[in-house]
């Protein structure tokens, strides 16, 4: 990314922070998360005009009821503290370096990493990312403030995984199944209506569920944490052009949550890399068995293979052409895995997820 | 444990056995029973994972039984310590599925375990 790109984002940082991070009561603002990662791909030139169009549909930003301070704990979770909890993180990361700040509370976020339907942590990844490319930058380091301020807000755990005793994980134990056959084998809630919340609580009471959550690894090397997490992003956007029809809008946090996951890792010390990776399956199994189809799409009704040189760059701009907010980050987190696997089923699944989302106007 | 052994018939060290009872316990969806006929280091290699030790391999086998429906066997062999069969691997999420499984039992334990199917099915 050239400075004049950075600059560009800024731009749209201090456009977006001047909005709350959720409107209409609780959609989330993905203005920063998709001017990322159009920055980010080379499309720079339509972050401004896609804004244009999607400010006006957000909030003013909140404001706040009291400072967070040592009774952080009792303010986790509570979204009536939004302003707050940025407020708190801005402070935090204008007094010491940001990883500092990302290192204190990557952990003490972690176990909430369902907030918001994973957007608070999707947020942190797409800032994260930028700070690492970029390098420091104070309108960046802000909005890492806004987005660990949101995860801090709607801080919600995935049912069966506070319960998961450290006692259980302190043995070494590999991810015996791939992390493909792992979301192949999560199980289903029975009632698949109602919002995120509504359907994360029937994961209490799921047959099956604890034996879904033991799939990932525990206790193992920094890198094995990281490839399995990698794993993880690619089955789950290659999982999308099947299974994407049950819930095209949703299904997309299954890849782009261990996504941001995974590009925060370098970012973290090593020995947070194993939990990380632990809350990205959370995280991306609690999204599959809440909304997953039962059975995937007919082979017929799905996109082509893409081919060429150029075709990842064509799925990304397909999506910004689309316009939809989960349309670009999704293609977003399958350009990277293509990048990564050289397996054209990711281009497909971006632009299966053009097809399947229309744009909200 | 013992309750769940029981059910699924005495104890045995007959390596044809130890496999009928790996796979009686795979269909009832009895993870302590399967546990039990694994020996500690006990492996497992096929297209859907790898486990290095029998907790690895009960685990990733109880993380199947959500989507398991049924698992029929049509054909065993035994030669020895090593156990050949050919099942029929029946889900909730890909047609019925033939796979071949082949057991390698050691003082009436199953120390190996290599498996091969197509799995494109489930995991695609």
């Amino acid at each position: 990314m050239t400075s004049d790109t950075a600059a560009v984002l800024d731009e749209a940082y201090q456009r977006l922070h001047k909005t709350g991070p959720e409107f209409d009561g609780w959609l989330s603002n993905h203005g920063p998360m998709a001017a990322e990662a159009m920055a980010r791909n080379g499309h720079a030139e339509h972050v401004h005009s896609w804004l244009d169009s999607y400010v006006s549909r957000l909030d003013e930003f909140p404001r706040g009821r009291g400072p967070v301070g040592a009774d952080w704990q009792e303010a986790l979770g509570d979204p009536r503290r939004i302003a707050d909890w940025t407020t708190f993180f801005r402070h935090e990361t204008a007094g010491q370096p940001w990883r500092q700040v990302v290192g204190t509370w990557w952990p003490r976020l972690l176990p909430g990493a369902a907030a918001s339907a994973t957007h608070g942590i999707i947020r942190v990844g797409h800032a994260v990312r930028a700070l690492l490319a970029d390098g420091e930058d104070a309108v960046h380091v802000t909005e890492l403030a806004h987005g660990l301020g949101y995860w801090a807000a709607r801080w919600q755990p995935v049912p069966g995984t506070t319960t998961r005793s450290p006692a259980a994980e302190t043995g070494r134990r590999a991810a015996a199944l791939t992390p493909a056959a792992a979301l192949a084998a999560v199980p289903r809630i029975a009632d698949q209506s109602g919002g995120f919340r509504d359907r994360l609580r029937q994961l209490a009471k799921l047959p099956g569920w604890p034996a879904a959550l033991a799939a990932a690894p525990a206790q193992v090397s920094a890198d094995e944490a990281r490839a399995w997490l990698a794993g993880l992003a690619d089955a789950a956007v290659f999982r999308y052009l099947g299974y994407g029809h049950g819930n095209p809008v949703m299904l997309v946090h299954a890849a782009t949550a261990p996504t941001a996951i995974l590009r925060t890792l370098p970012a973290l010390s090593q020995d947070l890399w194993a939990p990380s990776a632990a809350a990205a399956w959370d995280a991306a199994a609690a999204i599959t068995a809440i909304y997953a189809p039962p059975a995937p799409a007919p082979h017929e009704t799905l996109p082509p293979l893409p081919a060429g040189p150029d075709a990842a760059d064509e799925a990304f701009a397909r999506a910004v052409g689309n316009g939809d907010e989960h349309a670009i980050k999704f293609a977003d987190t399958a350009v990277e895995v293509h990048a990564r696997t050289g397996d054209p089923v990711a281009l497909a699944a971006a632009a299966h997820a053009v097809a399947l989302i229309p744009r909200e106007t | 444990m013992v309750r769940c052994l029981r059910s699924l018939g005495p104890m045995t060290t007959d390596p044809r056995a130890l496999a009928t009872a790996y796979f009686r316990a795979w269909k009832a969806h009895d993870a302590g029973a399967l546990r039990a006929l694994l020996a500690d280091d006990a492996t497992f290699a096929g297209p859907l994972g790898t486990a290095g030790n029998a907790d690895e391999m009960a685990t990733a086998i109880q993380g199947l039984f959500a989507i398991t429906t049924d698992v029929v066997v049509q054909i065993m062999a035994a030669d020895g310590g090593d156990v050949i069969t050919w099942f029929d691997l029946h889900t909730t999420v890909a047609p019925p599925m033939p796979v071949a499984n082949w057991s390698q039992v050691r003082d009436g334990k199953i120390v190996r375990v290599r498996a091969t199917f197509d799995p494109r099915a489930i995991v695609a």
